[in-house]
């Protein structure tokens, strides 16, 4: 237990130190060594993850894709309702939790979505988001190899996402699983690629903005101040563009 | 003489002061509540020419149909401005008229990319919310099988210069993205990008006439 209070705690310092910018604001000081990272990463995407995402949507029925989507979202819902009650919202985790219990039986393993009917939404909460919520706004990117966008404050929550099915299903964890996870979780990232790919002009820059801004959206469970929001083009003058409709 | 001048004058200001505060609550909220409605309108009646085009067979006959809706409802000129950030000052008016004449042609190209589908799809719009310059309208993307998409459009002076889709903002992301490639390669390079991803759409298998 010692090692992981130790990392948190060097996550915590590394994220108070000084650091320019506003809240959420992209800071990438390691741009050169993450952009190789994303060259190599993207090369093996697109050898490798991608035609296996896309052999597996071709060959798979619609109705399989979503229940194996929803087994694995069913798992996420126990550290949810952890970090919903760590950052003080006792409703959130305990729909969180109830919705575990109803999916995991009555759901047949999370296979379908019961609670939902009832009203109950997924509060999708995480560990980097608890830490934002605790005052760790703003976090240095990071490229992991091979496991996508990320920041210092996000790095536990990146990488314990791939550990999730072998935690949660203990002895019962069989290799196939954690394989069909990884083909599941890039299957469905693969409209955002397909999207990436058509509009951007640089695909890491767009990654990377991308991602800050989920993930600022997460933290305020989708409803960032609109003000702030507004406020991010107010550098903009009026004036120029008034020249320029004349 | 003088005296009674200068009360008269204080009392007419006083007056005309105090009209104005009594009427400037009322006028405002007036103004607010027909600039939400504008921008509701506006938004609306953008959603309204997409679903007419998402049907239509062929890129550039969807394209066709879009451009003027497209071009008459969004504020390309601060798109543009804000998109490349301090390099705009930089440029003399025949690179930013052939700049935004690209990035207008690429965000039609965009959209009649997008929508191009014949399985139904319909766009509420949930709010609309008055901020310090302007008005966000609030509208989801709903289609069947699908979790709706959330689409916030950011109005100001009665043009949009924002979508937010889920979360990410596609200004931010544009101004990222053009940021970057004209740090590394320049003004010229942007306006070859923007060009070559025209052509991408164009030409891409999807967009087959």
């Amino acid at each position: 237990m010692r090692p992981v209070a130790g990392l948190l705690l060097l996550l915590l310092l590394a994220g108070c130190s000084a650091l320019k910018g506003h809240e959420y604001a992209v800071i990438d000081p390691s741009e050169n060594a993450n952009r190789a990272s994303y060259r190599i990463s993207d090369g093996v995407d697109r050898a490798v993850l991608i035609p296996v995402a896309q052999g597996y949507r071709s060959v798979t029925p619609d109705w399989v894709e979503k229940r194996l989507v929803r087994f694995f979202v069913n798992l996420r819902h126990v550290p949810s309702a952890l970090n919903g009650a760590l950052q003080g919202k006792p409703a959130r985790a305990a729909t969180d939790l109830g919705r575990f219990l109803v999916n995991s039986t009555v759901g047949v393993a999370g296979l379908f979505d019961v609670a939902s009917d009832f009203g109950w939404r997924f509060g999708n909460e995480d560990f980097g988001q608890t830490l934002a919520v605790w005052g760790y706004t703003r976090s240095r990117y990071i490229y992991v190899p091979f496991l996508g966008p990320s920041t210092v404050r996000d790095l536990p929550t990146t990488l314990f996402r791939g550990a999730l099915p072998r935690v949660m299903l203990g002895s019962q964890y069989h290799w196939g699983v954690g394989v069909a996870d990884v083909v599941s979780r890039r299957a469905g990232l693969l409209d955002a690629t397909r999207a990436r790919d058509t509009t951007a002009l640089d695909g890491y820059a767009f990654t990377r903005d991308a991602y800050f801004q989920q993930r600022t959206h997460a933290v305020y469970d989708g409803a960032p101040p609109l003000d702030d929001l507004f406020d991010e083009f107010d550098e903009f003058d009026d004036d120029e563009l008034e020249d320029l409709a004349d | 003489m003088a005296d009674q001048l200068s009360t008269k004058l204080v009392g007419r200001w006083l007056c005309a002061a105090l009209l104005t505060l009594c009427g400037s609550a009322p006028v405002k909220a007036e103004v607010l509540e027909n600039g939400a409605e504008d921008a509701r309108m506006l938004v609306e009646e953008l959603h309204n020419a997409l679903l007419a085009a998402k049907d239509i067979e062929g890129f550039t006959a969807r394209a066709a149909r879009l451009e003027p809706q497209i071009l008459e409802r969004f504020d390309l000129p601060r798109i543009g401005r804000i998109s490349i950030g301090r390099e705009w000052r930089k440029l003399d008016d025949a690179q930013r008229e052939a700049y935004l004449q690209q990035l207008g042609t690429l965000v039609v190209a965009t959209y009649a990319d997008r929508f191009d589908t014949p399985n139904p799809l319909r766009f509420v719009t949930q709010d609309v919310a008055a901020v310090k310059n302007g008005f966000v309208v609030k509208t989801t993307l709903e289609r069947k099988g699908e979790d709706a998409v959330t689409l916030d459009y950011f109005v100001r002076s009665n043009r949009i210069f924002n979508v937010v889709a889920n979360g990410v903002s596609d200004l931010s992301l544009r101004r990222a993205d053009y940021s970057s490639v004209i740090k590394q390669e320049g003004f010229g390079a942007l306006l070859a990008h923007l060009t070559l991803k025209i052509a991408e759409y164009r030409n891409s298998p999807a967009s087959e006439d």
